[in-house]
């Protein structure tokens, strides 16, 4: 795509730009790479140490969002859209190089009774920036069911609703996860006795 | 970083360009919601139809074991029970009802509310319900009988293995006027 054109695009949605590729605009959508490629290699970041298996990935996810670009709704965000394709692909990846059955969360006993009250509060900013500088530390010590909502929640700055749409579970469970999450972070923290 | 997003630009496009990847159209995913809604539409219908036919088999049963009498349950009566009790058709159900909430789960307004699982699941049990008491009420017994005559051959084959002898019950059409169901039971009785 050339250059100029390129300047008149960037004020376009995510959801514009789509709806232009499943018109046939295939071109424009390098533009959703340009806009991906960084908050996805950085989610990948958090669940590989791998930096072959990271690129090898990003490139997967593409791929496939090309492939299946007409299945998206432009009524709908695009991000939850294509951080699902994302997450499926870690996933599927994490399961071929775990030696151990891997499963998220196919029986959550809080799936069939979720907190009615774990609706989403708002943290203010520097709650979550103080969260976040020490999540980076000990993020490898928290169980794989709350380390990707917390990826989500506090590094992609996601809503409960999307989260709820890139792991397509309720919303309510979303909340439970992340009050775990924390609680959890809470107890790590405290084993390492930071303040 | 700006190289590894001119190399992933670079790569993708040269595939779309050689063709070596390509959009889905949409009529793929059209037919393939219609698939997943036909899929729907039959294991809702065959939860229906085996929870109505396990009922069928414990009505057909009663008689013989007096279960619901109060006065008459002991040890022997429940393990008559037990040995009615449709065991691979209970399971079956079980299964049925298992795939319809695997089928359903990945849409937005099922599991952004978890509660219409157990709303759906209420709707099986209260349509199943809400049939075998028309049946009961109106008489019309030949509904239950679907099949029986080997018009389909699945449905026939569990009329034979689990009915036998049953098949063709009699006192069902010479029931006096309509009755309640537990007057059906005296009468069958006696």
């Amino acid at each position: 795509m050339e250059k100029e054109n390129q300047k008149a695009y960037l004020d376009l949605t995510d959801e514009e730009i789509v709806l232009l590729v499943q018109k046939g605009k295939k071109d424009h959508f390098e533009l959703i790479i340009g806009r991906y490629t960084d908050k996805l290699n950085r989610y990948f970041n958090k669940f590989l140490s791998n930096k072959e298996d990271q690129q090898d990935l990003l490139q997967d996810v593409f791929i496939k969002c090309f492939i299946n670009i007409n299945n998206f709704d432009t009524d709908q965000k695009f991000s939850p859209w294509i951080y699902r394709i994302a997450h499926n692909e870690a996933v599927n990846l994490l399961k071929k190089n775990s030696s151990r059955p891997f499963s998220f969360d196919i029986f959550d006993e809080a799936l069939s009774f979720a907190h009615p009250k774990a609706k989403e509060d708002s943290e203010s900013d520097s709650e979550k920036l103080l969260i976040k500088k020490y999540l980076d530390s000990i993020l490898e010590e928290i169980d794989i069911k709350y380390k990707e909502i917390i990826i989500l929640y506090f590094y992609e700055d996601f809503s409960y609703k999307d989260i709820s749409d890139v792991l397509k579970i309720p919303v309510s469970l979303v909340g439970v996860r992340i009050q775990r999450g924390k609680k959890e972070i809470k107890k790590i923290l405290e084993e390492k006795k930071f303040n | 970083m700006e190289n590894l997003k001119d190399d992933l630009i670079k790569k993708i496009n040269e595939k779309i360009k050689d063709n070596k990847i390509k959009m889905k159209p949409k009529f793929y995913f059209v037919l393939q919601g219609f698939l997943l809604m036909s899929f729907i539409l039959i294991m809702f219908l065959a939860s229906l139809y085996i929870g109505n036919f396990i009922l069928l088999i414990f009505h057909e049963h009663q008689e013989s074991i007096n279960f619901l009498r109060i006065d008459s349950f002991d040890f022997n009566n429940f393990l008559e029970f037990l040995k009615i009790i449709p065991g691979l058709l209970i399971l079956l159900l079980f299964v049925f009802i298992f795939s319809l909430y695997r089928l359903i789960k990945d849409h937005a307004f099922v599991y952004r509310k978890n509660i219409l699982y157990i709303i759906l699941f209420l709707f099986l049990i209260l349509t199943i319900v809400v049939i075998n008491i028309h049946i009961f009420l109106d008489r019309n017994f030949d509904r239950i009988r679907f099949g029986e005559k080997g018009e389909l051959p699945v449905v026939s084959y569990l009329h034979k293995y689990y009915r036998g002898n049953r098949l063709k019950p009699s006192g069902f059409k010479d029931l006096p006027n309509k009755s309640k169901v537990f007057r059906n039971r005296e009468v069958l009785n006696n």
